[in-house]
């Protein structure tokens, strides 16, 4: 009688190797976790040190600033916009390229500035520049992010010796749209292409054509006045018409600040003329929809600085 | 004969064995050890996890509150620039007093700048002790040593940068009087 030999395994061996998978499988777990929270925790702390870097670029009393941002690898960055409260927020978010693939999106950073990008920019690289929007007194500084180049094509010399001040490295001007160096997004100044630009103005008061107009991009119109025109350019059509909602709701803020200003102005023998208008333009400025209404109100914007500038310097009101 | 299996059946009947349980004394004692063994390795990975959250938790602590205030010092440097405070004509680092005062009280403005507080201290209030401060309103203005903005009354480190502090003045006529002023941004200290 054969007998058959097994290979005994006393009971302690078997507990050890199941405990010993269990507790292996539990620290692959929480490492993958803990890398996880770690990722979202720098990713949440890039976006806000990002919203930090934005401050030194507001132009203060330039004309404009430009930056550029360098990371050592590919970047993704979100922006979203809500034009909700009083004076509506935006949020950034940050990510970048792990092991070949995208890291999940940090936390999302509030921010009181106004950036006009895409929803989400790419690269390695961040463009960024700023301009002042006075309408017809300083609201607030606009900061244009982009990640890819682009084409400007036709553009007027204004529009030309403002960007090449700024010394931006991803915008490139030319009159052939078949030049080699004209790559990425094309932009182009009464014609039709990816983004379409028409000045409007025509108006003896007018610097320029294209002191107020309309941008086509995405099969959407985004009307313009100054320097709304680069945001319109660089920002996606969401975020620019909720920004533009965002930065008249802090027009109507600043509004009750000036008619404030003036009482007390007045009492220092300021006669100053402006609250009439200054009071229908920021009843008009809350009641805006859409960009398409920024012509009527930059209309109104003008007739204000022209009565602010009559009085004597030490009443002006801005 | 009876069948093998009909043997066993009486054995079974007859033996012990069969009936009472039996363990070995040396095997309990090893599935006691092994118990012993596993709560203690558990308890050593929850307390190595306890100490290890508690180290990320205090520099997560550090980390934030280190880029509240690089938030803060960034924001008040250029907090004078800002259409709140500039100066008529948009002066460098000049802040509008008259316009400062127009901004006192308005709740909206509370949860706008990433500050715990916000306040303007004048020219009069520089050589004074902050508990002799008076605070402006409308009925002391312009004798008065500190602009208040808002105050969140809670634990905080504040930063401050000096400013030019510009109002109108009326004498005969009325004119532009500017004098030194420190601005206070509070930062939340976590």
């Amino acid at each position: 009688m054969k007998i058959k030999k097994g290979i005994a395994m006393p009971f302690n061996w078997i507990f050890a190797i199941a405990a010993g998978v269990i507790i292996l499988l539990l620290a692959i777990y929480a490492t993958a976790k803990i890398i996880g929270i770690s990722e979202y925790q720098i990713y949440t702390e890039t976006a806000a040190k990002l919203d930090i870097l934005l401050d030194p670029i507001r132009p203060g009393l330039a004309s404009g600033k430009s930056e550029q941002i360098n990371f050592k690898k590919e970047t993704r960055t979100y922006y979203t916009c809500s034009d909700v409260g009083t004076f509506g927020k935006q949020t950034i978010a940050f990510s970048e390229k792990t092991f070949g693939g995208w890291g999940e999106k940090g936390g999302e950073i509030n921010s009181i500035k106004y950036v006009f990008a895409g929803d989400m920019t790419e690269g390695k690289n961040l463009y960024l520049f700023s301009m002042p929007f006075n309408f017809p007194f300083k609201i607030d500084d606009l900061i244009m992010i982009s990640g890819d180049n682009y084409c400007f094509y036709q553009a007027p010399n204004e529009i030309k010796e403002e960007i090449q001040n700024l010394n931006l490295k991803n915008i490139y001007f030319t009159d052939d749209l078949n030049d080699k160096n004209c790559t990425g997004t094309k932009v182009c100044f009464n014609s039709q292409c990816e983004i379409s630009v028409y000045g409007l103005c025509e108006d003896y008061s007018c610097n320029s054509q294209y002191d107020y107009g309309k941008v086509f991009k995405i099969n959407k119109v985004l009307y313009y006045d100054n320097s709304l025109l680069y945001a319109a350019i660089f920002s996606s059509p969401e975020i620019y018409e909720c920004n533009v909602k965002r930065l008249m709701k802090k027009f109507s803020e600043l509004a009750d600040i000036y008619t404030r200003k003036i009482d007390i102005i007045n009492l220092k023998e300021c006669g100053s003329t402006v609250e009439p208008d200054l009071l229908i333009m920021k009843a008009d400025a809350e009641a805006l929809k859409s960009s398409e209404n920024l012509y009527l109100l930059s209309l109104k914007a003008e007739s204000i600085d022209k009565k602010n500038s009559m009085t004597i310097e030490s009443c002006k009101l801005y | 004969m009876k069948s093998k299996k009909s043997q066993l059946k009486i054995q079974a009947g007859k033996n012990q064995r069969f009936l009472v349980p039996r363990f070995s004394k040396n095997g309990q004692l090893k599935i006691q050890e092994m118990a012993f063994m596993l709560v203690a390795i558990i308890l050593f990975f929850v307390l190595v996890g306890l100490f290890a959250a508690t180290i990320v938790y205090k520099n997560l602590k550090e980390s934030a509150t280190n880029i509240e205030e690089e938030r803060t010092l960034s924001a008040i440097s250029n907090l004078a620039g800002t259409a709140e405070f500039v100066c008529t004509g948009n002066r460098p680092n000049c802040i509008d007093e008259d316009k400062l005062m127009s901004l006192i009280g308005k709740k909206s403005y509370e949860s706008y700048w990433p500050f715990t507080s916000l306040r303007i201290v004048k020219f009069s209030g520089l050589s004074e002790n902050e508990t002799e401060w008076i605070k402006c309103n409308i009925q002391n203005y312009p004798d008065c040593d500190v602009l208040e903005v808002y105050d969140k009354n809670q634990h905080k480190n504040e930063i401050g940068s000096f400013v030019a502090l510009c109002r109108v003045e009326f004498e005969q006529n009325p004119y532009e009087k500017c004098e030194i002023g420190m601005l206070l941004a509070g930062s939340d200290r976590k």
